[in-house]
């Protein structure tokens, strides 16, 4: 749409995202005025980037009713949103918009193209959606061995959206039986790289606790480091993070 | 002649006041008094138990400075319950009253106590009557120079009051020791030497059974009299 | 000669343990022998050391607490003191921040030794044997949920999965100096506590005639009682609460022992050493993807023995 239709339509547009990784890209490509909640999971330093952003808006728990007071005109949720969810909202006269979960690096393109156009402005995904192109047309020839981990060794699957992601800086998730990265497997047969996901490093509990082994130490030159918030989502965040690692990687 | 023992302030925290006592070898003294009274304080004081107060001496030995294989010598204590967790056997039980183990010792101790049948039997799986034997063989295993047993005699059939009453006698006798056997039953308080007589926490009376039982101490304590028959409540 | 036996066989499955799977410790062999070499001490080894002390901690402070209790059914997990140990250790791990595993060796003694005392208060040390293991039953749940619910409202959405291990025990993925935060201590305070056997013999006729022949029963009470905190204390802020072994190991070793509950602490040892290795080495002979903690063998295996034991007990005291 474009002229004063689609600016008198555009300023009268407020979205409520009621999931951590919708905020994403609400939060990324709306102008203040146009959110009208994010959840507060997006709200929590250890679990969004974007949290300092975040924190100016009312936030949700997922659930519809809690952001029936800021009266948005959309609402954003993935993988379904629940039945009530779709009543209520039309009910209020208010459109829903689910995005999938992205199962590729494609996906994440797409949702943000959605997002974009929810906000009646195509153009705003653009920026984005060359950053992921770039990337994908420098993607490096050369996979080096790399596993990535979190608490207690818990990796990803090869096909998984955030292994496509490491494909892009040059890193290519080993597969693993069960998942899972073992102390052995580090000692006996160390990949390339290690990955490690900082995602609450700083909050105990007994996978964090693992990464204090003598074996995962040993492991300590050839690992890097990545913003564990990021792969929760495996959305338009990743590009900092890929960026880096490719950048480091030289 | 030296006593035996000497016990010099022993006594309990409300229960027995503080309490000299000389014990003679050789004697067989009963102690007697009303539930309550602090008979078995009296005996857990010589005993040296944790709560004891005052200081005893056995042959001229501070009892309390002793470790445990001069303990054993000294003195032993047989307390009025027959409660046994353990299924501990009776032969191993004779052997807790030994510092060394001594089969010859336990084979005579078995044969006296008439303990043959059981003697491989856990003794929690015995009769009251049985184990109140086999703790008594543990007392004097180790033929200590004062035996402290409370109510040794209660429960038990009359063959095993009056044997009880010869095997600790003999065992007196042999060892040149002493005892103090706390006793309920009053009509066997004839067959001691020596009498105490213990209530509201002290000795109020100290003598040969006749003189005890017939003094007015006795009376005041049991509230009870001779009379034809028997006991009678006394007026 | 049959403790030498006995210390033998418990090499030998010490040995298995160590090292099974044999296959991928061969493979690493022809890779690299320092890989191997590596492989077994920074790996196999500290699982093998905890397996073995932890299971023998549990075996002697549970003949030692059984002794002290007079009561055939006490051990380090049914008088709350392993649940008690887990939430001292929590507590300062998850919430306290502390990381040092002396200080955590240390919290998880503190709560073991605090249930213990909360037991006494409850239940006395000479009471009702029933009675005692009731209170000691609810201090461990007591102290087994406040240590969920720490954990569910822990900074880290993770602790609370962390709950199953803390609860039911693990020994994986444990490093060389968690093992020794975990056992010097353990093996200091038992090695004292089997110092302690002969006394707990004659405890068996009851605290005056102890105290007659020259020992003194409150203190030795109160030694019992930290020093089991202490050992367990230590285990089980490396490797979680493990249930039932402290029970099972004593009462086998009286079998052994003809009842008595002194000399029952060395046998109690070496059988916990032994059956926590087995419930271990069978644990990892199922080839799972999930991680199963090793105290659910022990209770599968400690539950049916446990009602035995109610049972005779119970036979003993109607008879």
């Amino acid at each position: 749409m474009s002229g004063f239709a689609s600016l008198s339509i555009a300023s009268a547009i407020k979205i409520a995202s009621l999931n951590l990784c919708t905020d994403e890209y609400l939060l990324l490509l709306a102008k203040p005025d146009e959110i009208a909640s994010v959840s507060r999971l997006a709200q929590d330093p250890a679990e969004s980037p974007l949290w300092q952003s975040a924190s100016a808006y009312s936030g949700n728990r997922g659930a519809i009713e809690q952001v029936i007071a800021t009266r948005p005109t959309v609402v954003l949720t993935m993988g379904g949103g629940g039945r009530s969810t779709g009543l209520l909202a039309r009910r209020m006269g208010m459109r829903t918009i689910d995005l999938p979960y992205p199962t590729s690096i494609a996906d994440v393109a797409g949702n943000m193209r959605r997002v974009a156009a929810a906000l009646g402005d195509g153009r705003r995904a653009e920026p984005w959606l060359a950053r992921i192109t770039a990337l994908q047309w420098g993607k490096p020839v050369r996979q080096r061995d790399a596993i990535w981990v979190s608490g207690g060794g818990t990796s990803l699957s090869p096909g998984s959206p955030g292994a496509q992601w490491l494909a892009l800086a040059g890193l290519r998730q080993r597969q693993l039986p069960g998942g899972r990265a073992g102390l052995e497997t580090l000692l006996v047969a160390p990949p390339a790289v290690l990955v490690r996901s900082d995602y609450r490093r700083g909050q105990m509990s007994q996978g964090v606790r693992w990464f204090d082994h003598p074996i995962v130490k040993r492991l300590a030159p050839r690992t890097v480091t990545t913003d564990g918030r990021a792969w929760t989502c495996a959305g338009p965040l990743m590009l900092d993070e890929i960026e880096r690692l490719r950048r480091s990687a030289r | 002649m030296t006593s035996l023992a000497k016990a010099r302030g022993v006594g309990i925290a409300a229960r027995l006041a503080a309490t000299d006592l000389a014990i003679e070898p050789g004697q067989m003294v009963a102690v007697i008094g009303p539930n309550g009274g602090g008979k078995t304080s009296l005996l857990r004081a010589l005993a040296r138990t944790e709560d004891a107060l005052g200081a005893m001496t056995i042959d001229g030995q501070d009892v309390d400075a002793t470790n445990e294989p001069q303990r054993r010598r000294l003195l032993a204590f047989l307390p009025a319950t027959r409660e046994a967790t353990w299924p501990v056997t009776v032969a191993d039980y004779l052997n807790f009253g030994l510092d060394l183990p001594d089969p010859a010792r336990i084979d005579e101790l078995i044969d006296l106590l008439e303990l043959a049948p059981l003697f491989a039997r856990p003794i929690d799986l015995l009769s009251t009557g049985e184990r109140a034997r086999a703790m008594l063989g543990r007392a004097i295993a180790g033929k200590a120079r004062l035996l402290l047993l409370d109510e040794p005699l209660s429960n038990l059939d009359p063959y095993w009051v009056i044997q009880t009453m010869e095997i600790v006698r003999r065992e007196i006798a042999t060892n040149h020791s002493a005892a103090l056997v706390s006793v309920h039953d009053l009509g066997m308080v004839a067959r001691f030497d020596r009498v105490l007589l213990v209530s509201d926490g002290a000795i109020i009376a100290d003598g040969t059974s006749a003189a005890v039982l017939a003094s007015e101490q006795f009376g005041s304590a049991f509230r009870v009299e001779r009379g034809d028959g028997g006991w009678a409540i006394r007026k | 000669m049959r403790i030498f036996v006995a210390l033998l066989v418990l090499l030998v499955v010490a040995a298995l343990h160590l090292l099974s799977p044999f296959g991928s410790l061969a493979a690493a062999q022809t890779i690299d022998s320092a890989l191997a070499s590596t492989l077994l001490v920074e790996l196999r080894l500290p699982r093998t050391l905890l397996a073995l002390g932890y299971g023998a901690t549990l075996g002697i402070t549970g003949a030692a607490l059984q002794a002290l209790f007079a009561n055939p059914l006490a051990s380090p997990d049914i008088t709350g003191s392993s649940s008690g140990a887990a939430l001292g250790a929590v507590f300062a791990s998850y919430w306290l921040g502390l990381t040092n595993p002396v200080l955590l060796a240390t919290a998880g003694a503190l709560g073991a030794g605090l249930a213990l005392l909360l037991l006494l208060a409850l239940a006395g040390r000479r009471t009702d044997k029933v009675a005692l293991l009731l209170a000691g039953l609810a201090v461990s749940l007591a102290a087994g949920a406040a240590t969920s619910l720490l954990l569910a409202l822990a900074p880290s959405p993770f602790a609370f999965y962390d709950s199953f291990e803390w609860l039911m025990g693990s020994f994986t993925d444990r490093s060389l100096t968690q093992a020794a935060a975990a056992l010097i201590p353990a093996v200091i305070a038992c090695a004292v506590l089997l110092r302690r056997a002969g006394a707990l013999d004659l405890m068996a006729m009851g605290d005056d005639v102890l105290a007659s022949l020259g020992h003194r029963p409150r203190r030795l009470g109160i030694e019992i009682i930290c020093l089991s905190a202490i050992a367990v204390g230590a285990c089980v802020s490396v490797c979680g609460a493990i249930g039932f072994v402290g029970l099972i190991a004593p009462v086998l070793a009286r079998r052994l022992t003809r009842g008595h509950p002194g000399r029952a602490l060395v046998p109690a040892g070496v059988i916990g050493g032994l059956l926590v290795l087995l419930a271990d080495l069978a644990l990892r002979s199922i080839p799972l993807d999930q991680a199963i903690p090793v105290g659910v063998v022990t209770t599968l295996i400690g539950t049916p023995i446990f009602i035995f034991v109610l049972l005779s007990m119970r036979k003993r005291m109607a008879s």
